[in-house]
């Protein structure tokens, strides 16, 4: 009853106020990449790295047009704002209105594609309907070739699910609540199985895709940037052991491209959340950072946190964490130290890892050329000797380094852009 | 010993170099404010397309690959003593020969790896920050204004995206523009006073787009140093998001 007055209203907004509504209801969706994906031959071209066109005042990358179909919906999840019981303006843009839209945005370059989500309309098969349509007018009618995210209505049937993939680049099902207990508290209606049913089936057919593309070189494409999803942190009780257990196995089953990590920012006053006073960013960007080691850097979930011990330190990042407890295992010589030792030292990335391996070919490393080479010193001189020699504290404990490490703690600066600045952001890749 | 001076072309500055790299007091000078200098009296070096690419080539074989990448990608760096650390790098091809590109700890090779990554980095950058105006007859047109000279870089990259428009980047700084008109690229002069007036319907997009970009910033989270740090200052000039005056 309430979609029929609000469609109504709805008539009366001009586009720009549709756009406004639209785009508030989407933007805690933390996903912004426009990376996986090598597309070309209509109009416009997905650059496999990703491109972020801007920053909007939060300092998240805009890389997509990211807007829902519809505001509406008929789920009551007590952590969203677009949830039923929520008294805002509804909207709603027509297929037509969004194939448009995209392309415009797209042909000035302020966009790399479209993000498509939205509220569940009536239900999750209708809801599936018109988004589908909307991407399908923008790949079929535009020959549109760039970037497309599209999310999938958990609830929608297998068919509608199928199709996602053939019009998307990437596809995401959102997880939300790492637990079932949470779902079941916070967002009645909705069920664990009913998120991983299409996520699986996602799966299934993306890799199905993937090897029917080694040997039949023009089988279509199925969301060749993969699959992701999103969880709140925050809103429920549940522990960063258990958010990133839960990552490392969506991981390693779902092969998922990417979990991403949304500080619940209080969009209610329910009973049920949690009195935020401000969305945990601390918190936030510890989980980015571990996930990180999870995917590049080797680590396990259960090397970084433990029963014990079951969440991320503020003070300092995972890894320097994991060092400080594992001192035995440093400091490590540089000149002959494999790949995957010196990706765990504090202060060396992926990228000045390669580049230490190479120089060290041409040349022995003393620890001035580790600077050169992009290595943090300021965090590695603890953990590292280059030639012998080794430049940290006389007496080497865990409580030492961090009195050092704190002193010498400037105020954060903003995060260095590395090679492609799109590949060194959060919400890339 | 002596100068040699030469075009200001790329091609140019290639045959300078390999006529210099044999000289071991030899300096690289540009052509414009050419002064002869007494005691070391100026060589003119004509630029020859076919000398240049064999020179690269043969640069390739000696000190592999990527040598001859980061010297393109160094003379559309902008900075200091450009010519001098080119000359230092080739000849150093000749004396290191494979090891040349993993002494990265060499100051010189640290400087030209530095300055061809800066100029990926912000080529890199200016394919998302680059905005393109409608103009009466639908040619899109867009004005940057780069700290290095990534206009070859930029062109390219529109080149495969933009393909089905017609298209004009304005490199305003450098009075250069990039001109993709039915299919084909070329570069030419433009002059930094050059704006083309949009088409009627220009500002209603334009205003759509903003209303995105403000509706879509989380208020609880505001966090401008990192804006700045995606979007510096310098370059919000020409991006319709960020002009206030509408």
């Amino acid at each position: 009853m309430c979609y029929a007055i609000c469609a109504e209203k709805n008539g009366a907004m001009t586009l720009e106020q549709k756009i406004a509504i639209l785009s508030a209801g989407a933007k805690y969706d933390a996903s912004c990449s426009s990376s996986g994906s090598d597309r070309a031959g209509g109009n416009g071209a997905a650059h496999a790295s990703g491109i972020c066109h801007s920053w909007a005042a939060d300092g998240r990358c805009i890389s997509l047009l990211k807007i829902l179909m519809a505001n509406a919906c008929v789920y009551d999840c007590a952590y969203c704002v677009n949830r039923r019981s929520n008294d805002i303006p509804r909207a709603e843009l027509t297929p037509d209105e969004i194939a448009s839209l995209t392309f415009e945005f797209y042909r000035r370059n302020y966009i790399e594609g479209l993000f498509l989500s939205s509220g569940v309309v009536v239900s999750p098969d209708h809801t599936m309907e018109l988004m589908l349509e909307a991407v399908r007018k923008l790949r079929e009618e535009k020959r549109f070739t760039g970037y497309i995210h599209l999310k999938v209505i958990p609830g929608a049937s297998r068919e509608l699910i199928d199709r996602a993939g053939l019009y998307a680049d990437r596809v995401s099902v959102n997880i939300e609540l790492p637990t079932s207990g949470s779902l079941a508290r916070l967002a009645p209606g909705k069920t664990k199985e009913g998120i991983l049913r299409p996520m699986s089936r996602l799966a299934e057919r993306i890799s199905a895709s993937r090897d029917e593309r080694k040997s039949i070189k023009n089988a279509p494409l199925y969301a060749p940037g993969g699959q992701s999803t999103q969880l709140i942190i925050g809103a429920s009780p549940e522990t960063d052991l258990q958010i990133m257990r839960l990552s490392e196995a969506l991981y390693k089953k779902m092969s998922l491209k990417r979990v991403y990590y949304s500080a619940f920012v209080p969009v209610s006053a329910d009973s049920r959340l949690p009195a935020l006073k401000e969305p945990p960013l601390a918190r936030e960007h510890r989980l980015y950072q571990a996930d990180w080691l999870l995917r590049f850097y080797g680590f396990a979930a259960d090397e970084l946190l433990n029963e014990k011990c079951p969440c991320l330190d503020l003070t300092f990042d995972p890894k320097t964490m994991w060092a400080l407890n594992n001192l035995d295992k440093f400091p490590l010589e540089v000149n002959t130290a494999e790949h995957l030792e010196l990706l765990r030292v504090p202060g060396i990335g992926a990228l000045s890892a390669q580049k230490i391996l190479r120089a060290r070919r041409a040349a022995r490393l003393n620890l001035e050329d580790l600077g050169r080479l992009g290595v943090v010193m300021k965090r590695a001189v603890y953990f590292v000797t280059a030639g012998g020699r080794y430049g940290g504290l006389k007496k080497n404990s865990a409580e030492n380094i961090k009195t050092r490490l704190l002193e010498k703690k400037e105020p954060a600066a903003a995060p260095q852009p590395g090679l492609f600045s799109a590949t060194a952001q959060p919400g890339e890749l | 010993m002596g100068t040699y001076v030469y075009d200001n072309s790329f091609t140019g500055l290639v045959c300078a170099i390999k006529a210099a790299a044999i000289d071991p007091a030899a300096e690289i000078t540009l052509a414009a404010p050419c002064q002869e200098n007494l005691f070391s009296p100026a060589v003119e070096i004509a630029a020859s397309i076919a000398e240049c690419a064999a020179f690269l080539r043969k640069l390739d074989t000696l000190a592999g690959p990527g040598t001859a990448e980061n010297i393109k990608l160094c003379w559309l760096w902008t900075g200091p003593e450009k010519e001098k650390t080119l000359l230092t790098y080739a000849r150093m091809a000749f004396s290191k020969g494979k090891a040349l590109n993993d002494l990265l700890a060499d100051p010189v090779v640290a400087k030209v790896q530095k300055a061809a990554a800066a100029v990926l980095r912000e080529g890199h950058r200016f394919k998302g920050l680059l905005r393109f105006t409608e103009l009466r007859d639908g040619t899109l047109y867009a004005r940057i204004e780069p700290d290095h000279n990534v206009l070859p870089l930029v062109a390219a990259h529109f080149k495969r995206r933009t393909a089905a428009s017609d298209w004009v980047i304005h490199d305003a700084k450098r009075e250069l523009a990039a001109l993709y008109f039915g299919g084909r690229l070329r570069l030419a002069q433009l002059d930094a006073e050059t704006r083309p007036p949009p088409s009627d319907g220009e500002p209603q997009v334009a205003g759509l787009w903003r209303s995105f970009f403000t509706a879509v910033a989380i208020k609880e989270r505001l966090n401008p140093r990192a804006q700045r740090g995606g979007v510096p200052l310098k370059y919000r000039g020409n991006m319709p998001e960020f002009d206030s005056d509408i």
